[in-house]
């Protein structure tokens, strides 16, 4: 698998001496906010956060934290698109990352439709006209509350926690991507050992 | 000015707790994040997107370009080797 030296480094390459390899590290403390968040909401429910101000403070940490997660993660998608951060038997990581996105998307939505308010109830019937369009209406209906916070509150923190722990040791294992002027010389491809 | 009026009774008609009126959201729609606001759209083509999210979208280009130009700051004793633990190789 991957060993302790290399899954927490005292070192790491000159090249990423930038604040760009800082986004996924903050996209995954913005993850680390709305779980901590989203457990408390989920303890008091929303008989607490639509009430009380310590109940408004923490809803809206939760909801700023989302604001957190997707401009860090699209940020972070926008440097390793341009580093080309496949390269060197990298793919899988990218796969993980972009599935990622999408789970982080299903999350947000569940998360939205789950608020209990009138916002939620016209996202919920303006939305349940696309997913029946797509065809998987019959399975996931936006208009089952209960359905939707359940996957919101179990299902996806499930799903986009293993995917960040697989995106992570994959790229422990792999170390950083080097810069793409070392591919450029012949005979380069950025493939290590 | 109509809808601040709404607002103000909406505010206080629950004592005072300052809960934000759930009517404003669901007749504003999703893209208002605070209660009583309306959203300015701008509108380019066939694309249409709102103030808030334009702003957004800006900063985000900004920080990535500031995340190339600037560099991270020298560790002040990157020479010494670091204390306690394993020796960096």
């Amino acid at each position: 698998m991957v060993s302790a030296e290399d899954l927490l480094p005292e070192e790491l390459p000159e090249y990423t001496r930038s604040y760009v390899y800082l986004f996924g590290a903050l996209t995954l403390g913005s993850f680390v906010c709305l779980v901590a968040s989203g457990l408390t909401l989920a303890l008091f429910g929303p008989g607490w956060w639509h009430v009380s101000a310590v109940g408004h403070f923490v809803n809206s940490i939760h909801f700023w934290s989302v604001q957190c997660l997707f401009f860090f993660m699209v940020l972070h998608l926008w440097a390793q698109f341009s580093m080309a951060a496949w390269r060197g038997g990298r793919g899988p990581t990218w796969v993980v990352g972009a599935l990622l996105f999408v789970s982080s998307i299903i999350a947000a939505f569940t998360g939205y439709l789950s608020q209990l308010n009138l916002d939620s109830q016209w996202i919920a019937v303006q939305g349940k006209d696309a997913i029946n369009a797509v065809g998987i209406g019959a399975f996931f209906n936006l208009l089952n509350f209960g359905q939707m916070y359940s996957i919101h509150i179990a299902v996806m923190p499930l799903v986009i926690g293993g995917l960040i722990s697989v995106h992570v040791i994959l790229v422990r294992r792999r170390g950083l991507v080097p810069p793409l002027a070392d591919d450029i010389a012949p005979g380069g491809d950025g493939r290590e050992g | 000015m109509a809808s601040r009026m709404v607002e103000m009774v909406a505010r206080h008609a629950d004592g005072g707790s300052h809960r934000p009126s759930p009517c404003r959201g669901g007749v504003k729609g999703a893209g208002a994040v605070m209660a009583g606001t309306v959203p300015h759209y701008v509108q380019w083509g066939l694309v249409s997107i709102t103030v808030a999210n334009l702003v957004v979208l800006g900063l985000m280009f900004v920080v990535f370009a500031a995340a190339l130009a600037l560099r991270l700051p020298e560790h002040r004793d990157a020479e010494s080797p670091p204390q306690g633990g394993r020796q960096a190789e």
